[in-house]
C-alpha cells in the first residue's frame, strides 16, 4: 500500500509516514478490495463463475486501481462469454499498470486470433439483434439467432438462457432443459439458470397436474409434454423415463437383453446362412479340384501304363533282334568269325586249318547282299587258302560219301562247294558228290523226316543241274539219272501228301510248306519211292506224273498259303537281319578303334576293311 | 412462474467492441477509496480541501 498524498509506502500505523496523511480508513478500504478479491479468486477457481463475478466487482468498487481483481475479472467474464466486458476490463488494467501485466497478453491473444475475434463480434451482433426480435415478439427469429450465436461462441451464458428462456416460454421443455443443463454445466451457481430450471421443473410436474399423474401412474400410463408433442408410455416401461419412475439398471439390462437377442436373430438368420453357403461352396470347390486332379492323375496313370506297355514290347522286340544278332548265326557272329580269320591270316597265312575253321562261322549266304567291302575282305582272306581248303573239305568229304556216312559227306562237300571255282580240276567232282550226297541223305531218310524236308531235293536237283550244264563232265549222265529220280520222288511225296490232306511240294516254297504240313505217311509211299528208284523209267514216271495232275492243282493252292506265310517269315528274317547287321557294325567300329590303338597297320587296315563291310551291309539291307 | 416480460427486461445488449473503448472514457471511475479520500479532504464537505487530504499523487 501507499499513500494517496504523497505516494510513499505505507506501514502498520494510520499515518503516512512521509506526508503525515490520515490513511486508517484508506487501508480499511485497500484492505477490503483484497479480500474481495482474494473472495473472487476463489470462486473463480471452483468455477463459481457469478459468485466470482460478484466479488471481483465489489473488489474493482472498493479500489478500482487493483490490476489483480481486473485481470481475473477479465477472464471470468471471457469464460461467460462476455468479450467486450472482459476487453474493457483488461484496458484498464493495463492503463494502470503497463508493464509486467498479464492484461497485455490477454489483450495480444484476442487480437492474433482474427477469426475467433471476428465470430465473438458477431455473436454479439446477433445477440443484440435477436433482444430486438424478441422485444418484436419474433420469438421463433430469435431462437434462430440465439443457436447461431452459441455456434459462435458457445461459452455465451446468457445468450444460452435467453433461449432457455424462450424454450420455456414456448413450452419447449425438452430443449429449455437441455439448454440449462448446458448452463448449469458451465455456471453452476448462477441464479438465472437456477431459476429457469426450477421454472422447468415445475412445469414438466405442475402441481394441479399430480393428481392426474398419480392415476395415470395408476392405470400404468405416463404423460408428458416434450415441446409441442404430448407423449403418452405405459409407465415402467422400458423406454420410461428416469424422472418417471423407471428403473435405470433394470432397463439397462432389458436393453442389453433385446440387444442380445435381436443380434442373436441377425446372426442366425442372415450371417450363418450365408456363412453355411460360403462353406458348402468352397467344399464343393475342393470336392471338384480334387476330383479334376484324380482324373488328371488317373488318364496320367493310365498314359503311364500304356507307355510302360510299349515300351515294354519294344523292349522284347530289341532284345529278340539283339538275340538273333548275337546268335551263333547271327551277324555280329559271322563278322567275328571273318575278323578272326583275317587275323590268322594275317598272322600267319599257311595256318589252313585255323582260317578254315574260322571261315566256316562266316555266314556265306550273306555275302550276296554283303557289301563289296565285305565280300572284297572275305575274298581276300579266302585267297590265299582257297585251293588247299577246297582240296581239304573235297577229301574228307568224299572219304565220308564212300563210308556212306552222308551227313558228313555234306557237310564237308558243302564247304567245298562254298570254296571250289569253276576252274578247278575237281569242280564237277565236288557238286556231282555233294548234291548225291544230299539226295542219297535224303533217301536215307524216314518217311516223315522226308515230307519234312523235302525241300532239299530242289537242293539236290540244282547241283545235279549244274553239273549237268558242265561240259565235258563225266557225271552230266549220272545227273541226269539223279534229277529224274528226284522229279518221281517229289511226284510221290506230293501224292502222298495230297492224300493225307497235307499241302504238296511244287516249288521251293511250297516245300517249306510240306515241311510244316503233319507228318502222316501215305499209304504205299515208301514202296512206290522204293519202285522207283529201282526201276527208272520214263513210261512209268510220266503214268505217276499224270495221275497225280489232280493233286498237284490242289497243292498249288495250298503253295499260295504257303507262300504267303514264307513271306511274313522273310519279312521277320529281314528284320532280324537289320539289326544284326546295327549290331555287327557297332562291333566293327569297335574293333577299328581297338586297332587304332594297337598302332599295327595291317590290323587297322583290316579292321577298317571290316568296318567298311559291315557299314555297307548295313545300308544294302535299308 | 417465471414472467417471461419481466425476465426478459433483465436482458440488456451488450456492448460491441468498437464501441465498449468510448464506453471506457466516459465511465466514472470513482471508487471507495476516492471517495475515503474526498472525505478526508473534506469532512464537512465545504469543498474546502485539506492541505494534507489532497486526492493527487494516489498510485
Amino acid at each position: 500500500m501507499f499513500c494517496y498524498h504523497c505516494g510513499a509506502g505505507l506501514n502498520e500505523r494510520d499515518f503516512c509516514p512521509s506526508c503525515g496523511a490520515d490513511v486508517k480508513v484508506y487501508k480499511r478500504v485497500l484492505s477490503a478490495s483484497n479480500r474481495f478479491f482474494n473472495e473472487g479468486l476463489d470462486r473463480a477457481k471452483l468455477h463459481d463463475l457469478s459468485g466470482a463475478v460478484t466479488s471481483l466487482r465489489q473488489s474493482v468498487r472498493l479500489y478500482k486501481y487493483n490490476v489483480d481483481a481486473r485481470n481475473v475479472l477479465g477472464l471470468v467474464y471471457l469464460e461467460l462469454g462476455e468479450t467486450s466486458a472482459a476487453l474493457s476490463e483488461w484496458v484498464i488494467s493495463e492503463s494502470i499498470e503497463k508493464e509486467h501485466n498479464p492484461a497485455s497478453k490477454y489483450i495480444g491473444d484476442l487480437n492474433t486470433n482474427r477469426n475467433r475475434m471476428e465470430n465473438l463480434r458477431q455473436a454479439i451482433r446477433k445477440y443484440n439483434r435477436a433482444l430486438d426480435y424478441c422485444r418484436q415478439g419474433s420469438y421463433d427469429l430469435a431462437v434462430i439467432q440465439l443457436k447461431k450465436v452459441l455456434q459462435l461462441n458457445p461459452k455465451y451464458l446468457r445468450a444460452r438462457q435467453l433461449l432457455a428462456l424462450l424454450y420455456l416460454s414456448g413450452n419447449e421443455l425438452g430443449r429449455a432443459g437441455k439448454q440449462l443443463k448446458k448452463c448449469k454445466a458451465q455456471d453452476p451457481n448462477n441464479t438465472t439458470t437456477l431459476r429457469y430450471m426450477k421454472e422447468l421443473s415445475e412445469q414438466t410436474l405442475p402441481e394441479d397436474q399430480g393428481a392426474q399423474r398419480a392415476s395415470e401412474l395408476a392405470e400404468g400410463v405416463i404423460r408428458f409434454q416434450d415441446g409441442n408433442e404430448t407423449v403418452i408410455m405405459p409407465a415402467g416401461s422400458a423406454g420410461t423415463p428416469v424422472e418417471f419412475g423407471g428403473n435405470p439398471l433394470t432397463v439397462t439390462l432389458i436393453n442389453i437383453g433385446i440387444g442380445l437377442l435381436v443380434g442373436a436373430a441377425v446372426v442366425g438368420l442372415f450371417v450363418l446362412p450365408a456363412r453355411v453357403s460360403r462353406v458348402r461352396s468352397e467344399a464343393a470347390e475342393q470336392y471338384r479340384a480334387v476330383s479334376e486332379e484324380l482324373d488328371t492323375q488317373t488318364a496320367s496313370a493310365s498314359e503311364q501304363q500304356r507307355r510302360l506297355e510299349d515300351l515294354t514290347a519294344e523292349k522284347t522286340s530289341l532284345e529278340e533282334r539283339l538275340a538273333a544278332y548275337e546268335s551263333s548265326s547271327g551277324t555280329l557272329s559271322s563278322n567275328d568269325a571273318l575278323f578272326r580269320a583275317a587275323s590268322l591270316c594275317l598272322a600267319n597265312p599257311e595256318d589252313v586249318d585255323g582260317i578254315g575253321a574260322a571261315l566256316e562261322s562266316v555266314d556265306s549266304e550273306a555275302l550276296g547282299e554283303a557289301s563289296e567291302e565285305y565280300r572284297a575282305l572275305y575274298d581276300r582272306v579266302l585267297s590265299g587258302v582257297r585251293t588247299p581248303l577246297v582240296e581239304k573239305y573235297y577229301t574228307e568229304g568224299y572219304d565220308a560219301y564212300t563210308d556212306d556216312d552222308y551227313e558228313m559227306a555234306v557237310k564237308q562237300l558243302g564247304f567245298a562247294v562254298r570254296y571250289t571255282a569253276e576252274q578247278d580240276e575237281t569242280y564237277d567232282d565236288i557238286l556231282y558228290y555233294y548234291a548225291d550226297a544230299i539226295y542219297l541223305r535224303f533217301r536215307g531218310m524216314e518217311s516223315e523226316e522226308q515230307s519234312a524236308n523235302a525241300d532239299v531235293l530242289s537242293e539236290a536237283q540244282k547241283y545235279f543241274n549244274m553239273v549237268k550244264e558242265l561240259e565235258d563232265s563225266e557225271y552230266a549222265a549220272d545227273a541226269e539219272t539223279r534229277i529224274q529220280e528226284i522229279s518221281l520222288l517229289k511226284s510221290q511225296l506230293a501224292a502222298s501228301a495230297s492224300r493225307s490232306g497235307e499241302t504238296a511240294p511244287g516249288t521251293a516254297s511250297g516245300s517249306s510248306a510240306a515241311r510244316s504240313a503233319s507228318g502222316e505217311e501215305p499209304a504205299g509211299e515208301e514202296e512206290s519211292a522204293s519202285g522207283t528208284e529201282q526201276n527208272p523209267d520214263s513210261a512209268d514216271r510220266a503214268g505217276e506224273q499224270s495221275a497225280s495232275s489232280t493233286e498237284e492243282e490242289d497243292g498249288a493252292q495250298a503253295a499260295d498259303t504257303a507262300a504267303e506265310q514264307a513271306a511274313a517269315e522273310e519279312a521277320e528274317q529281314k528284320a532280324a537281319a537289320l539289326a544284326a547287321a546295327d549290331a555287327a557294325l557297332a562291333q566293327a567300329e569297335a574293333n577299328l578303334a581297338a586297332a587304332q590303338q594297337g598302332g599295327d597297320a595291317a590290323v587297322i587296315a583290316a579292321a577298317q576293311a571290316a568296318y567298311d563291310a559291315a557299314a555297307a551291309q548295313r545300308s544294302a539291307l535299308n | 412462474m417465471i414472467n417471461f416480460d419481466e425476465e426478459l427486461k433483465k436482458y440488456h445488449p451488450s456492448l460491441e467492441i468498437e464501441e465498449s473503448g468510448d464506453r471506457l472514457y466516459n465511465q466514472d471511475f470513482t471508487d471507495i477509496a476516492d471517495i475515503v479520500v474526498e472525505m478526508i479532504a473534506d469532512p464537512a464537505g465545504t469543498g474546502r480541501k485539506n492541505r494534507i487530504g489532497s486526492a493527487s499523487g494516489r498510485s
